[in-house]
């Protein structure tokens, strides 16, 4: 069973910058989670401290509810998988395999065992006696792993572990730790800036940014409900539009008011804005690309319409992009390729109000999820 | 010839093919054992303090000079080759048994690369090469070399680097800046662990500065300003607006947030500070000013 706890866990370098803060997580035995943020945002730095590579400097540690602070990462019972490995060069990918087990003394039969079991798994075995250079790329990531695996470690840690790959194997690795971790059982913590790779992989993913945990939650409802700003931009490609709306109110109606249009709020979410006493104030309006539509093309009669002009139009096949300005913001809208639009058209787009989110202009939390 | 004699001769022969000299016993005693068993400690000590290893710490350290080191190392069939240099740093002092040495070991060819333990915590790796390699290439191996501690031998580290040294003559130097990036870049960059030498920036300029100069400098041009009070939504901000060149937009991108947010961070900034990020002027002070006022924190 692996199950780890941070509890206020705190990292301050000695110039006094704190790269995390009060970073409380529960990690269950099992469970897949990612540490996802942009650069900087101390995703790394946790990992290590739970490493041991980087001291906690407040806060506590556990695995399997012992404290691990001053204990070294040899005594930890990790294993680590980071972006830039090394694979011994002068070694078969056996040896490669086993160097470390041969460090820490095993017994040669039981190291050969345990290469061989991970060799199995990664799909290795055909290989095992070559060296790395006559390797490609995907198979010598899984040396790597190979390398974490025969430690038999109560945690895996990764960190930006596909990084250095194509985007093609990048992808087709994914898929691969994926499965890895279905067919080990194992607990595993993942750290990435790549938020389609964090949603993909996750059972869990925590949202970090400025050392700051934003959001702890399943790839859904991060996607759904976001809890701020951040995390609405961050999470989803393309990102979350946002625009600037006043909250009014006419005839019985709550509207945002954005760019000259009056946009209808759905009533539950009129309610939740009057509640917190927004009427009459401006707050930041979220809505997803996939939930602007070009009007021509809506079937609904969808009252909350803008018009602009089309900047840059990108065919993806199965769907396009517009992209236009409006109220002063950079705006994406994802549409069903039958449309006519085209570059410098203007274009009237139909907003689903139902999947718009308000958030406060100045904490930048939700007010509507 | 009487064992003992035997002995003698061949331990002659064996100081002579270490250090080149030619002792000379005049006795017409045979040796008795204390004096083969000096003998012997001599030669391995000879041996211990000759070795390309000892040599080149001596010789980078500027123990020895480099005509002596040319010497020694001659003797020992040294090359003399283009050399890129890795300074590793340990968090933790170095155990006999932390396999660090093994893992260097096994990363590089041992008939082109010296492992020099320089102290309790610094492992020198000396690569000699056929040609010269450019910084990008020693910079990736850094990195190389920071995950591969970190990950097999389950060791914290800090890898500095420059670039190449050409010929033997530069090793010291070479060594040197790799001390200064190491120093610089623990005290500048605490959130990293790869110093290059060409790119330490102002920390080179900065660690030159007395502490009494820094005080001054903090004084008259930043009063009232402790950069300790910021907390790490505003240092991060301030890091990302400059590394984006002041640029507004691109700062907002890089740091996700609407432009307007980006904006009213920094005139909050600017109302507790009395200096605007986006004067260019009053950046550069600031810029200085975290950096003196890390130096100051550190020592």
């Amino acid at each position: 069973m692996s199950e780890i706890q941070l509890e206020g866990v705190c990292k301050v370098y000695p110039n006094g910058v704190t790269a995390v803060k009060d970073f409380n997580l529960d990690v269950q035995d099992k469970e897949f989670i990612i540490f996802v943020g942009p650069s900087g945002c101390g995703k790394s730095t946790t990992l290590r401290m739970i490493a041991g590579l980087e001291d906690i400097t407040d806060g506590t540690l556990k695995i399997d509810g012992k404290v691990m602070n001053n204990v070294e990462p040899k005594d930890r019972d990790i294993a680590m998988v980071f972006q830039n490995y090394a694979l011994y060069p002068h070694m078969t990918v056996f040896d490669n395999m086993a160097f470390g087990l041969k460090l820490r003394k095993v017994p040669k039969d039981e190291i050969k065992r345990k290469v061989d079991e991970a060799a199995d798994i990664l799909g290795l075995k055909p290989y095992l006696d070559r060296k790395p250079k006559a390797l490609s790329g995907g198979q010598r990531q899984r040396v790597a792993m190979g390398r974490a695996i025969v430690r038999n470690p109560k945690v895996f840690l990764m960190d930006e572990p596909l990084s250095n790959l194509d985007a093609k194997l990048r992808v087709q690795m994914r898929t691969e730790i994926s499965r890895l971790h279905d067919r080990l059982g194992a607990t595993i913590i993942y750290v990435t800036h790549d938020q389609t790779e964090a949603m993909t992989l996750g059972t869990r993913i925590v949202v970090m940014k400025d050392g700051v945990v934003q959001q702890t939650d399943t790839p859904q409802n991060l996607y759904n409900k976001p809890c701020n700003l951040f995390v609405a931009g961050f999470i989803g490609s393309p990102q979350m539009n946002f625009l600037d709306a006043k909250i009014s109110e006419e005839a019985g109606k709550t509207f945002a008011e954005v760019g000259g249009a009056k946009l209808e709020i759905p009533a539950e979410k009129a309610a939740v804005l009057k509640n917190a006493g927004y009427l009459g104030k401006t707050v930041v309006m979220g809505i997803r690309p996939e939930h602007i539509n070009d009007a021509r093309l809506d079937v609904t009669e969808n009252p909350n319409k803008i018009t602009a002009k089309i900047r840059v139009y990108e065919l993806l096949g199965a769907e396009v992009f517009l992209y236009f300005d409006f109220a002063g913001s950079q705006m994406t809208a994802r549409v069903d390729p039958k449309t006519t639009a085209k570059m410098g058209d203007d274009v009237e787009f139909s907003f689903d109000m139902n999947m718009v989110h308000f958030f406060d202009k100045d904490s930048e939390e939700t007010i509507t999820n | 010839m009487s064992d003992p004699n035997k002995k003698l001769n061949s331990l002659i022969l064996k100081l002579q093919k270490e250090t080149g000299l030619k002792l000379t016993i005049a006795s017409d005693k045979d040796p008795d054992q204390e004096t083969l068993d000096k003998l012997e400690h001599l030669i391995s000590q000879v041996k211990t303090t000759s070795s390309k290893s000892s040599v080149l710490s001596g010789y980078l350290n500027g123990v020895i000079s480099e005509s002596e080191a040319r010497q020694l190392l001659i003797r020992k069939a040294s090359d003399e080759k283009p050399a890129e240099l890795f300074l590793l740093h340990f968090d933790n002092k170095l155990d006999e048994d932390s396999g660090v040495l093994s893992v260097l070991s096994e990363l590089f060819d041992t008939s082109t690369t010296e492992i020099l333990r320089m102290d309790d915590n610094e492992v020198l790796v000396l690569h000699f090469r056929h040609k010269e390699h450019d910084i990008s290439e020693l910079e990736e191996t850094a990195g190389y070399l920071v995950d591969t501690m970190n990950t097999e031998a389950l060791a914290s580290v800090s890898v500095s680097y420059d670039s190449m040294a050409l010929d033997f003559s530069e090793l010291p130097l070479t060594y040197r800046h790799l001390k200064a990036a190491m120093k610089i870049g623990r005290t500048f960059r605490t959130s990293e662990r790869i110093f290059g030498y060409h790119s330490l920036g102002l920390g080179k300029l900065i660690s030159s500065i007395s502490n009494e100069s820094a005080r001054e400098f903090l004084e008259e041009e930043l009063p009232g300003i402790d950069f300790r009070q910021f907390d790490s939504e505003t240092m991060n901000t301030i890091e990302v607006f400059f590394a984006s060149g002041l640029n507004i937009a691109e700062a907002a991108r890089a740091l996700y947030l609407h432009r307007n947010t980006l904006v009213y961070r920094l005139d909050k900034f600017k109302k507790t500070t009395g200096c605007d990020l986006q004067n260019f002027d009053d950046a550069v002070k600031i810029r200085i000013g975290m950096l003196l006022s890390q130096k100051l924190n550190q020592e």
